[in-house]
């Protein structure tokens, strides 16, 4: 339904005749009638008195309420929402393994009077170190990018 | 979003190339634990997660003393060696020896570099029972 034809659900429905609209918002009944022929719209004012003559919400008389989404937003929003969630899923079942872990071997530990453990790394020895720092510099603040990316997203929301 | 996941699908790749470039190394988390009981005081060395599929030599020994906590005044009552795979382990048992000072140490190799781990000294009465 467009402007004009609300404008026209409007008058019958206030049981009203073009000129006694007209006399209500103080414009002439061929103005009224150029509205509702769709030859003209009414100015901004005019928009206002109306709303105010009749009790209505501008924006349900301009029908702007709810604009819906275009079809290929909505796509595109889907797929980003989709992806996030991939990567925030790992990441996610990632702590909660290392979480499992920690507490099966912290239970584990409880059932002896002493333990002690090492880690036995070893890498290639033409590795240069700053090769690994590097490498892990990277990663960690990938994962400070998608933790960011999700709390702006969260926030515009 | 597309970036994201592409650097991160890249970072994913260089972690599998690195990974495999580590092949042949070694990647162990090994812990060495003890504790006591009615038959004597327990000593276990552990390999608890290995990426790669060689074996770590483990030399598993249980260290006493009755009078001192000092490591330097122990001597070995149990000793045992093996090969520890992921999830395996060496246990060693030992008489409480009418109750003293223990503690238990393992000696591993890695590219032929001899390393260790040694528990804490803990003090057990005949019974096997924590003092």
């Amino acid at each position: 339904m467009d402007f004009r034809e609300r404008l026209i659900k409007l008058r019958d429905e206030n049981k009203l005749s073009q000129q006694e609209m007209a006399d209500r918002l103080g414009v002439t009944r061929q103005t009224v009638s150029r509205w509702e022929a769709g030859k003209s719209t009414p100015s901004i004012a005019q928009i206002a008195s109306i709303c105010r003559e009749f009790g209505i919400d501008a924006n349900e008389l301009l029908d702007c309420d709810e604009q819906p989404q275009k079809p290929e937003e909505a796509k595109t929003r889907g797929k980003k929402f989709v992806a996030a969630a991939i990567v925030l899923g790992a990441l996610f079942a990632a702590a909660l393994a290392g979480l499992i872990v920690t507490i099966v071997y912290a239970v584990k530990d409880a059932q002896y009077d002493t333990s002690s453990t090492v880690w036995v790394v070893t890498i290639p020895q033409n590795t240069p170190m700053i090769v690994l720092c590097v490498f892990l510099g990277i990663f960690m603040a990938l994962i400070a990018a998608v933790f960011a990316y999700v709390v702006i997203q969260g926030r515009r929301k | 979003m597309r970036r994201a996941a592409l650097a991160f699908a890249a970072l994913l790749a260089a972690a599998l190339i690195t990974l495999a470039g580590c092949a042949g190394q070694t990647f162990s988390f090994l812990s060495v634990r003890m504790k006591g009981g009615e038959s004597g005081i327990y000593a276990a060395a552990i390999n608890e997660f290995t990426l790669s599929s060689q074996k770590i030599p483990v030399t598993l020994t249980l260290y006493y003393s009755a009078e001192s906590n000092d490591t330097a005044d122990m001597y070995a009552v149990e000793s045992a060696r093996g090969e520890l795979g992921m999830g395996e382990r060496l246990e060693i048992e030992a008489d409480c020896g009418g109750g003293g000072w223990f503690c238990a140490r393992a000696e591993f190799y890695v590219d032929g570099q001899r390393q260790e781990i040694i528990s804490d000294t803990v003090q057990y009465d005949g019974s096997g029972n924590r003092v």
